[in-house]
């Protein structure tokens, strides 16, 4: 579904993510782990077309070249991008339509994200900078799903949520990967893992560990710098 | 009754001034640079409108070149002067505006001559007459046809914004430029729309002003002022603040000039800049929101 060699993104001289290489396979649930700085958004912004990058992108055997943001969203490749960084005094329901701006049916969709979110449907004439920070996190997601995602690349869905809603949150998440493949970028990595059938960790912007998430979850060094445990 | 007249009288030109604060707003907004070229854009197309009429005779037809130059002119400035230094500095697009003021001052100059040329009304015939109690209130047919204008063009793009894919996408582009990217809008395709139709609406402005101003290269230099006022007045953050800004404005500048004396009109708005943004820079309508979006 995703092949990735290579992938470097630089800030001018700061080098952010520095040449990794990785695959996700149509389906799966795959999370990147990693500290503050590691260059987790990086590398999505990089896939998304949102900041320049080298390294070859190759999505449904497509090469994606560097910047194609709206290539990527076009061909169902859909950034969920940190800090929601929805429309805030855009209506919710003119968020969602914003959603399927490059693909996706809208009505059709707009009932999917309303049953998945039923809270979304109750504030659809509220403006989205009205809602409260759980509420734009769903917005933020549902508008992502709008677009109906081949692969969606999800960036720390669950920074600063209440804990119950992060559950919730994950419920979705494990409900939709029967229907496209996800990408997770994720602080939590205990929950990220508990639902990945694989997962990279970065540092420094390299890949250090990679494996299955019950390998991760076993070895020891991980364990200690990411779980806690 | 005096400020009855001096109302009716003041909402054709606030009308004008909305207009040309709404095109200010706009590009404001979208692309977060203050135009200091707006009126002379307008201004330079304004001329190809003249120059077309004299070739042809035909008002409709120069019009339409006028707006349409306007919009490929508004295009261009993104694509090429803008475009290249978007991320990196709002400043430097700044300077580019200002540039471009005496660019198409210059140009104009060069081109057409410092001459007053004459364009044509575009409504002529008896003018209304209304009756103010003792008094008539005299009300030119252009003038009435402005205001209808004014008012039409800024209902469209009204709904043009609020329901229009592109015009929600515009709205959204500027809100948050990277949320608009991740949904898949082109934000470079639509910071040209944004120049195309601010530009285009300063042409219009000019061509509704020409009858009266006369043409020439230094015809648009008010109108920028008091198309930035109407927009401080109203608040950037709000498109529609300006508008209404606009028509405070033309409304206020001809109670001045009834009760106190026309020679203060500038000063005043000026003076209304400077307390404005001392008492509420967000201006009337704006909120007290973040950044610009």
């Amino acid at each position: 579904m995703l092949q990735v060699e290579d992938l470097k993104v630089n800030y001018g001289h700061i080098k952010a993510v520095k040449g990794i290489s990785f695959y996700l396979k149509k389906g799966e649930i795959v999370s990147i782990l990693g500290a503050n700085g590691a260059g987790k958004t990086s590398t999505l912004f990089g896939l998304g077309g949102i900041v320049k990058r080298e390294g070859s992108v190759f999505f449904k055997e497509e090469n994606i070249p560097s910047s194609a943001s709206v290539k990527s969203a076009k061909m169902g490749l859909i950034l969920c991008p940190e800090n929601r960084r929805v429309f805030p005094e855009l209506l919710v329901e003119e968020n969602l339509r914003m959603g399927s701006f490059a693909r996706g049916e809208f009505k059709e969709r707009l009932a999917f994200v309303y049953e998945l979110f039923s809270k979304l449907k109750e504030r659809r004439t509220q403006t989205a900078g009205s809602l409260s920070g759980g509420e734009q996190q769903m917005l933020a997601v549902g508008r992502s799903l709008m677009s109906d995602p081949e692969l969606l690349m999800l960036d720390e869905p669950s920074l600063g949520l209440a804990p119950v809603i992060v559950d919730e949150l994950f419920r979705v998440l494990v409900k939709l990967k029967d229907k496209m493949t996800i990408l997770l970028v994720e602080q939590n990595a205990l929950k990220a893992l508990k639902i990945s059938d694989r997962a990279y960790v970065l540092q420094n912007g390299n890949i250090v560990h990679s494996g299955t998430s019950a390998e991760l979850l076993a070895d020891e060094s991980v364990k200690k710098a990411y779980l806690g445990m | 009754m005096l400020v009855l007249q001096s109302i009716i009288l003041g909402i054709p030109q606030g009308a004008l001034y909305g207009l040309m604060g709404f095109g200010i707003a706009l590009i404001f907004r979208s692309v977060g640079t203050m135009n200091f070229a707006h009126g002379n854009a307008g201004m330079v197309c304004v001329f190809v409108a003249f120059s077309v009429f004299t070739a042809t005779g035909s008002i409709i037809l120069s019009i339409l070149c006028g707006i349409i130059v306007g919009f490929l002119l508004g295009v261009i400035i993104d694509k090429a002067l803008m475009g290249p230094i978007k991320h990196l500095s709002h400043a430097g697009m700044l300077m580019i505006t200002l540039g471009l003021l005496m660019i198409f001052e210059g140009a104009a100059q060069l081109i057409w001559g410092t001459d007053y040329q004459q364009f044509p009304e575009l409504l002529r015939g008896e003018p209304l007459i209304m009756r103010l109690g003792e008094n008539k209130l005299i009300m030119p047919l252009n003038d009435l046809l402005i205001t209808a204008v004014a008012v039409a063009v800024s209902i469209i793009i009204a709904l043009y914004l609020k329901y229009a894919k592109l015009g929600i996408a515009t709205r959204a582009r500027a809100q948050d430029p990277i949320g608009a990217k991740v949904v898949g809008i082109d934000t470079n395709m639509v910071d040209s729309l944004v120049w195309g139709i601010g530009i285009s609406i300063s042409v219009l402005v000019g061509i509704l002003i020409a009858p009266k101003t006369y043409i020439h290269p230094g015809m648009m230099g008010n109108m920028q002022i008091y198309g930035f006022t109407a927009g401080v007045l109203g608040g950037f953050e709000s498109l529609f603040g300006a508008i209404a800004g606009g028509l405070i404005l033309g409304i206020l500048e001809k109670l001045v000039g009834a009760y106190i004396s026309p020679d203060y009109q500038l000063s005043i708005v000026l003076i209304i800049i400077i307390i404005m943004l001392a008492v509420k820079p967000s201006g009337l309508f704006g909120k007290k929101s973040s950044g610009r979006v």
